[in-house]
């Protein structure tokens, strides 16, 4: 009797302790905070446009473009293949619900740089290592991209292959952000991140 | 007395679970709860602060410039530092920002360096950490 009193005194103290909790401490950085730093100030963290055009060309399907610009931004011009989450949404939602395969390397972007290195911390210190971010944004891609032009006179195998690699993703990117709009809103409903989980069974 | 004989290894687990939860919660060296609420200023946007707004801030402005070809701390004048991004969160460094009386401006040639590290800085509870938005190479919150 004595031995469940105590675990029923224990249970209850315990119990209060868990009322007092801040119920989003499951959303909470778990990692080291040098670990993280390191993470994040490393070159591997991040990846060039020229890497992302050639994923785009590849379809590489170990890849999603993660787009953090309004919804809006993102209806007036994309990249063919990403999604899009707006940064407010991105930090006020679980991660997890967007993050959560491991086999798949999440690349943020914005316009410029800012809110996708905001976005690489936060995936990063809750443990979401399978996060990069593209250096500088659309607007860096489209600089590198779409603004491609060889000035030299003889072109090497190897700039031979990155400039057919750009002139194919910024054709790919020129297609979708041309089609008409009726086409293109719903190529880009298509492509919005659906923020649900599947709770298991079959409808 | 006899409360506390009778239940003396019930109240020894409660008060290390009690001691290890304040230790959690409320640890300098970690991160705090609730990441969401600490980046909520990056949502807002009240963490970039530009020249002219500085000047209207109050309290002792500690500018941090994080030059990653720094090796250590350097001091230009009263007020201002050239720090490693890679060796802000040493001890020293911390306390630094942890006791300056006023808002901490970080500032770096590459936007994001300065993102990066408010960010980490935020989440381990420090919110008087701002960037300071440099106009040529056109920080924006978009």
């Amino acid at each position: 009797m004595n031995i469940r009193k105590e675990i029923s005194v224990l249970l209850i103290l315990l119990s209060l302790i868990l009322a007092f909790l801040p119920l989003s401490a499951n959303r909470s950085f778990n990692i080291k905070p040098d670990r993280l730093m390191s993470e994040i100030l490393s070159l591997d963290a991040s990846f060039t446009a020229d890497q992302v055009a050639e994923f785009i060309v590849k379809e590489d399907p170990s890849v999603q473009l993660i787009d953090l610009r309004s919804a809006e931004d993102f209806g007036k011009e994309a990249i063919p293949g990403a999604v899009n989450i707006p940064y407010p949404e991105f930090i006020n939602s679980d991660p997890d619900v967007w993050l959560n395969n491991k086999k798949i390397r999440n690349i943020f972007y914005t316009t410029g740089d800012i809110e996708s290195d905001y976005a690489l911390v936060y995936a990063r210190g809750m443990g979401y290592d399978n996060c990069y971010v593209m250096h500088g944004g659309i607007t860096e891609w489209k600089r590198t991209v779409l603004q491609t032009k060889f000035t030299g006179e003889r072109i090497t195998a190897r700039e031979n292959a990155l400039f057919e690699t750009r002139r194919r993703a910024g054709e790919m990117f020129t297609e979708l952000n041309s089609l008409p709009d009726s086409l293109k809103l719903k190529y880009l409903e298509s492509r919005k991140f659906s923020a649900k989980k599947l709770d298991g069974g079959c409808e | 007395m006899k409360l506390l004989k009778q239940y003396w290894l019930v109240i020894l687990i409660f008060v290390l679970v009690v001691l290890f939860v304040l230790l959690r919660t409320f640890s300098r060296n970690d991160f705090r709860y609730d990441a969401a609420r600490w980046a909520e200023p990056s949502v807002l946007g009240s963490n970039i602060v530009t020249e002219e707004m500085i000047m209207n801030l109050t309290g002792e402005i500690l500018l941090i410039s994080l030059d990653i070809e720094a090796e250590v701390v350097e001091q230009l004048e009263e007020g201002t530092l050239i720090i490693n991004p890679a060796s802000i969160l040493e001890k020293g460094n911390l306390s630094l920002i942890r006791k300056n009386k006023g808002p901490v401006i970080l500032s770096s040639d590459d936007s994001s360096v300065s993102a990066r590290v408010w960010m980490v800085l935020s989440q381990m509870g420090m919110d008087n950490v701002y960037i300071l938005q440099n106009a040529e190479a056109g920080i924006s919150q978009k």
